[in-house]
């Protein structure tokens, strides 16, 4: 069985976890002795760990680029050079006619990182031009 | 926060006020306990017996939506009662006639009605606060920020905690304690429409100037004026302001207030992007889903609610196509002209944010390895970070004083009346997640606590409405509907019922108010007037929950199988 | 002498780590994954309340297939022996004993539950189409005598603590010591006589 370090991604405390891992699957967590928890997790850092397997109780992981090639079409699975070009041509042209602040982007302040966060401000301030960004720090 | 998670255990006094550590934060209940087990007195206030509020030296039930009169009273006390610092408010503060000019008309006695507090009991809280040796904090959570004079309220905690002169030495001051684990993170990386990362000022000319170097634009490029908030997206669409809107790992329709109207107003958009690692029902409306890796399949860092970053491995490879967040958005970049490039997280770190944020120059990936951490400000590599801010009464303003402002008390926007007369007041399920997406996944999880979530209602309240315990139960307000199931609980406030955003049927956003403050544009999700009934047939409505449940795994289930299909060409 | 989890209501935040971790661990050793703690919340208390393996166990005397047993020091239910009467869960003066079962949603075409009774009706008097219930409780994690019990190893604050044969015996030791140093102190006068 393998471990990995993490942090658990479910409140602001930081615990310090290990992510089980048997055969490419998390099958497990266990406290480590982090600065704020201790050695001790509460529910959801012990029993959070199953969603990355895609369990399917609640709704799907998604794996693949999709898009919806018109307002209201059904979604379609493309490639990421279709979906990523998709994207840059509408907000290109929306841009364009509307000006930069008529794009919003968000941060996340979840599972993402701090990394994701650094990448996404740097975005829409140097490319798209906006300081429309923001993150759900409200909630 | 201006003290760290563990000082809490060594501070002499805690107050909590509108923070429910139980169900946000078990870890950080248990450091309560710890501090109680030290000797430190508690002090709670809050509408709802919490579990904490069982272990308080003095439990203060205010009524909800009371909170700036209340913590006016309580100031009044401090400084009415001689127990205010005089050094400290004189060497390290401005403003405090002005403030008292406000807080003086604010007693114990002639604000009782507004707050329902017993004023003896008040004064024995602020008498404990104040004088507790070696230092109080503050600690507050949504109960604050989610009211409509949340400013305000901020404003008042920490004019408190300075002029009783509890900040500005170890463990004391105000600790803001962030729900979510890396809103303090996104904060700090500046995803925010007033900062570059670092709280540094988007309309500061050589700021603006530093980081138009570092990303080799023209400084014309950058925008010169603050930007929008995301709690006003569904109000700018209304307006025609938006058209586009790149949403990415958050989940509005589930969390964000008024359910209904977002969704109305996100149809009207030309562009709508969801990334995510999941088909929430925010995705399922997206005109572009994004897949992207998830928590243990991308390394990087957070940062916790006191300051302290931590890094975070992978633990198992990416799955199908999705990628990296950070990968995603710089190949999008790069094709709409502005090249982007990383080498991997790590060098996202060193070049976008300690080389950007002097605070956060010595945060090495090497220090944070293992069980290692970087609490901020960490100015420098052998820097040991700073469990404590504002040492010595140093503030973080150009004359390093702390601003008193005082603020009249207003009551809340939607008053209960004849047709909506409960508070409905939104807060956290202790074994779910934000919008559940990732928790709802998790087995265990949805097993101990799973749809349509609880409704907790006082039992004069659900008697007079012949509401039983465990009984399915509508409630309604000016904005919509939901069911849920009535937990008739004593612990909870005559005239306000409690439910947790985690619930996608049993949705409370259907019914909350969608009005922000002028300042920080933070929904008023604690206070929305609404109307709870039995429902007569329970059979029928135990069965119309798991079909309605059902219905909507069924159809986010039919949006994400279009990637089971081959890719097509667009 | 009998062995179970004692509770300190105090200390309690109601959080449910512990009936995580009982759910979660009979799940594995292929039993119901019904919790086996109940959470209380009074107004001024919270405890979780699970079975206290009583010497005189009632639930053992009126089970009418021998389903229930008791090994040392712990009563113990065969979840396979078990015919769901719920005569136990009736006389079990904690409360400590609910019927649990299967859900057969997801299995030959049925895709939800069908729900005959509202969830407030008591689980004693409730049944579902298709459902075997059988009683389930707390037995200390005897399916993991090196590991268990696992709620007492999950709680975050250490409100819960495993009493055991020795654990007693310590604790009376400590009581009593307690309890003698106490007396000590109303006879000051002749304590001190005694020391230096």
């Amino acid at each position: 069985m393998e471990k990995h370090m993490a942090v658990c991604p479910y409140c602001g405390s930081g615990c310090k976890l290990n992510l089980l891992v048997e055969n490419g699957k998390v099958v497990g967590a266990e406290p480590l002795n982090g600065l704020t928890n201790q050695g001790e997790l509460c529910l959801k850092g012990l029993h959070g760990y199953d969603f990355i397997n895609d369990t399917k109780i609640l709704t799907p992981r998604i794996y693949h680029p999709m898009i919806r090639e018109t307002k209201g079409a059904p979604l379609k699975r493309v490639s990421w050079d279709t979906a990523l070009d998709f994207v840059a041509q509408k907000l290109t042209e929306i841009k364009e006619k509307y000006g930069p602040d008529s794009i919003m982007t968000t941060g996340s302040s979840r599972g993402a990182g701090n990394e994701s966060n650094l990448a996404m401000q740097r975005f829409a301030r140097a490319c798209l031009g906006t300081n429309n960004i923001d993150n759900c720090a409200r909630t | 926060m201006s003290c760290g998670v563990p000082g809490m255990e060594d501070a002499g006094c805690l107050f909590l006020f509108g923070y429910n550590p139980a169900d946000a934060h078990p870890i950080v209940a248990r450091r309560i306990l710890r501090a109680k087990e030290k000797g430190a007195k508690i002090i709670v206030a809050d509408p709802r017996v919490i579990e904490t509020a069982r272990i308080a030296d003095i439990y203060l039930p205010l009524k909800i939506g009371s909170n700036i009169a209340f913590l006016n009273a309580f100031a009044n006390v401090i400084v009415s009662e001689g127990m205010a610092d005089k050094k400290f408010i004189e060497e390290h503060t401005t403003g405090f006639d002005e403030w008292w000019e406000t807080i003086k008309n604010y007693t114990p006695e002639n604000t009782a009605e507004i707050t329902g507090i017993d004023p003896e009991q008040m004064r024995a809280a602020a008498r404990m606060y104040a004088t507790a040796e070696p230092s109080s904090i503050i600690c507050w959570g949504m109960g604050v920020c989610q009211h409509h004079q949340n400013v305000e309220a901020v404003h008042t905690c920490a004019a408190i905690a300075c002029i009783s002169g509890q900040i500005g030495k170890p463990n004391s001051g105000v600790a803001p304690v962030r729900g979510q684990n890396n809103v303090q993170g996104a904060c700090d990386m500046g995803a925010l429409p007033n900062y570059f990362p670092g709280y540094q000022s988007v309309t500061d000319p050589a700021i603006k100037q530093k980081f138009a170097d570092a990303w080799g634009v023209p400084v014309e490029k950058l925008s010169d004026h603050v930007g929008y908030k995301v709690s006003d997206v569904p109000t700018l669409i209304e307006q025609g302001k938006l058209h586009a809107f790149y949403n990415f790992g958050e989940d509005p329709v589930q969390t964000e207030p008024d359910a209904k109207h977002l969704t109305e107003q996100l149809a009207k958009l030309d562009l709508f992007i969801c990334q995510d690692i999941f088909m929430t029902q925010s995705a399922a409306l997206a005109d572009v889903v994004l897949p992207a890796t998830s928590w243990g399949e991308h390394e990087g860092t957070f940062t916790a609610c006191d300051r302290t970053f931590q890094y975070f491995s992978a633990a198992v490879p990416p799955k199908g196509e999705c990628r990296h967040d950070w990968e995603i958005i710089a190949d999008l970049s790069t094709r709409m002209g502005y090249p982007m490039h990383y080498e991997n997280a790590q060098d996202i770190w060193d070049t976008e944010l300690r080389a950007m944020w002097p605070k956060a120059a010595g945060a090495t990936y090497e220090r944070m390895q293992g069980t290692g951490y970087a609490q901020w400000p960490v100015p420098t590599e052998d820097h040991p970070g700073s469990p404590d801010l504002f040492l010595g009464g140093q503030f973080s303003t150009p004359d390093g004083k702390a601003r008193l402002k005082a603020h009249d008390f207003d009551t809340p926007t939607e008053m209960p009346d004849d047709e909506y007369p409960l508070v409905l007041c939104t807060v956290r399920e202790v074994g779910h997640y934000s919008c559940r997406s990732m928790t709802g996944n998790c087995r265990t999880l949805s097993l101990l606590a799973d749809e349509p979530g609880e409704i907790h209602i006082n039992p004069e309240d659900a008697a007079a409405r012949g509401i039983r315990d465990g009984e399915i139960v509508r409630a309604f307000s000016r904005r919509g509907e939901t069911m849920s199931r009535a937990c008739v609980d004593e612990r909870t406030d005559k005239g306000t019922v409690y439910m947790t955003y985690q619930w996608w049927v049993g949705k409370c956003n259907n019914l909350t108010l969608h009005v922000v403050d002028t300042k920080s544009h933070t929904p008023e999700d604690k206070y929305s007037a609404c109307q709870v009934e039995a429902v007569a047939d329970q059979v029928w409505a135990e069965r119309h929950l798991q079909e309605l449940y059902h219905e909507l795994k069924d159809r986010l289930a039919a949006e994400a199988s279009a990637q089971d299909a081959e890719p097509v060409m667009a | 002498m009998n062995n179970f989890i004692e509770i300190k209501p105090d200390v309690c935040i109601g959080c449910g780590t512990c009936r995580a971790a009982c759910s979660v661990g009979h799940e594995r050793a292929g039993l119901q994954a019904e919790p086996r703690l109940a959470m209380v919340r009074t107004g001024s208390l919270s405890a979780s309340v699970t079975c206290h393996h009583c010497e005189g166990a009632p639930c053992s005397l009126v089970c009418p297939v021998g389903a229930i047993t008791k090994e040392n020091g712990s009563v113990h239910i065969n979840e396979q022996t078990c015919v769901g009467c719920r005569l136990c869960a009736c006389v079990c003066p904690f409360g400590a004993i609910h019927p649990s079962g299967t859900s057969i949603a997801g299995v030959a075409g049925i895709k939800f539950d069908t729900p005959t009774f509202p969830k407030a009706t008591s689980s004693l008097l409730t049944w579902e189409i298709g459902v075997y219930t059988r009683a389930v409780k707390c037995d200390l994690c005897a399916y993991d005598p090196e590991g268990g019990p696992h709620c007492v190893a999950a709680c975050p604050t250490g409100a819960l603590s495993f009493h055991d044969a020795a654990r007693d015996a310590r604790v009376r030791t400590e009581k009593r010591v307690a309890a003698a140093e106490a007396n000590e102190v109303v006879m000051r006068d002749l304590s001190t006589i005694r020391r230096p």
